[in-house]
């Protein structure tokens, strides 16, 4: 999976990442480096996450991670956004985080692929010996379909629809987090709701998908 | 330019509603959220805000009952129990989490795994908190009927152990959430060893389960877990006795539905 956007992750060592769009001046720091600004107050860092982490897991979960590797990237995610907080502008804290997200959720794909001795795992929800009740069940193979809709939308696509018709995005939101003009986001959001429509009523006919389609 | 809407708004396919509904109410477990923030250096933070609980991954903070979908039938299955737990935490709760435009913010505790919440390998996977629908609405209408494990931890007689000394009204209620959430985590652990294939660690921790809670809030789960041990480890007259025992205790459980499975697939 390729990102969107044009973006990159500078990284002074591992584990040290710090996400920048690309042309961005700012250089990898030494892991010992002191920092070039003071550190955020903790418990701003504590409501930043607090108020954006479900945002932000759940980005990484209609990339396709699976529920535990979504928490994990959801970890480095923050982590990366953490250290450029001061850079990043209210009101545009879900727009990093979803290009941040974008680019982790694309490694760990690509990692993934290169591990060839081990296939990988469905991203959907696992199974559970204990049984569900029916409202859940049902919550939960809506969301596996969605996921597998998802993976089958270009790209461009798969992102407007996510931000927007999932996250409740603002166009103008989700034009920033993209960084494509506000009318890319409204044609780009009229072709992936013709593609979904289509692709649900062609799952609905091959398996009985609960709901109808006019 | 005419401002955009969103789907739902514009009156999206049913299906397709009903896959974005999915969707939208999906958040991450509690457990989740407090690996992010440890990452990011806030461990003591949110070890002080959920006390005793986190370590056997409650959360007290604020957002639904409906916690993990294995927390969630347990609730489901014990209504009252639930109304305990949402009694138990609501002293405690944390300011709730910005949910999507459309699913109205939910107060609650969340019940999480604890250490499946890691995410190893092979363990099963942590599943997020549901934001359902009215949560004590859906679990008191999904519950068949009550059973011995709904009634609430107050009206049943205390464990042995507990001290006989008058404790203060909030602090019995913190002791009590307490060693229910210590409760969930030991089924939990068994239900992961039993998802992880591990029958003979399933039923250990089964017997430790009795040893330790007498009360056995979770014994439909409890007996259930057992009886699938019992037959995956080849001990089918076994697994019997537990279905039969399990359909006589909790007959319109949806844990006996699967006893009545076994009993009529097993060979006497």
């Amino acid at each position: 999976m390729s990102l969107p956007v044009d973006f990159r992750i500078e990284s002074a060592s591992p584990g040290d990442e710090r996400a920048v769009p690309v042309g961005s001046p700012s250089p990898a720091l030494p892991a010992n480096a002191a920092p070039s600004r003071v550190a955020a107050d903790p418990k701003h860092i504590a409501a930043f996450v607090r108020e954006h982490h479900g945002f932000a897991w759940r980005v990484l979960r209609r990339f396709g991670l699976a529920p535990a590797d979504a928490d994990d990237a959801a970890q480095r995610v923050f982590m990366i956004a953490v250290s450029r907080l001061d850079d990043i502008e209210r009101g545009s804290e879900r727009a990093f985080l979803f290009r941040t997200a974008a680019h982790i959720a694309s490694k760990a794909h690509r990692a993934r692929r290169q591990r060839l001795d081990r296939p990988e795992p469905d991203a959907c929800e696992s199974a559970d010996p204990l049984p569900l009740p029916d409202a859940l069940l049902e919550q939960r193979r809506a969301r596996n379909l969605l996921d597998r809709i998802l993976s089958e939308l270009p790209e461009d696509l798969h992102a407007v629809f996510v931000l927007f018709e999932i996250e409740g995005l603002r166009a103008p939101e989700v034009a920033e987090a993209l960084e494509i003009p506000l009318g890319t986001v409204a044609s780009r959001l009229r072709r992936a709701r013709t593609e979904v429509t289509e692709r649900v009523a062609r799952y609905q006919a091959r398996s009985g998908f609960k709901g109808r389609l006019p | 330019m005419t401002e955009l809407k969103p789907w739902l708004e514009e009156g999206a396919p049913e299906a397709v509603a009903h896959l974005l509904d999915a969707a939208r109410v999906e958040q991450p477990s509690d457990e989740a959220l407090r690996r992010t923030l440890a990452a990011v250096g806030l461990a003591v933070v949110t070890a002080s805000t959920t006390s005793a609980m986190a370590g056997v991954g409650v959360s007290a903070k604020a957002s639904t009952l409906l916690g993990t979908a294995s927390a969630l039938k347990w609730i489901v299955v014990g209504a009252g129990l639930g109304a305990a737990v949402v009694a138990a935490v609501e002293a405690n709760r944390a300011p709730d989490r910005p949910s999507p435009a459309s699913v109205a913010s939910r107060k609650g505790s969340n019940i999480t795994r604890s250490s499946v919440a890691s995410g190893s390998p092979g363990a099963p996977t942590t599943t997020p908190v549901d934001r359902a629908e009215a949560p004590r609405t859906e679990a008191t209408s999904s519950t068949p009927e009550p059973s011995k494990s709904v009634t609430p931890p107050t009206r049943r007689s205390r464990a042995s152990d507990r001290p006989e000394a008058e404790e203060p009204a909030p602090l019995r209620s913190a002791i009590d959430s307490e060693r229910l959430a210590e409760e969930i985590s030991a089924i939990d652990s068994a239900n992961r060893a039993l998802a992880s294939g591990r029958a003979a660690q399933t039923l250990a921790a089964l017997d430790d389960y009795d040893r330790r809670y007498p009360e056995r809030r979770f014994e439909p789960e409890s007996l259930f877990l057992r009886m699938e041990a019992l037959l995956r480890s080849g001990r089918g007259a076994e697994a019997r006795t537990i279905a039969r025992r399990l359909i006589a205790a909790y007959p319109k459980s949806p844990q006996s539905a699967r006893a009545r499975v076994v009993l009529s697939q097993t060979i006497p």
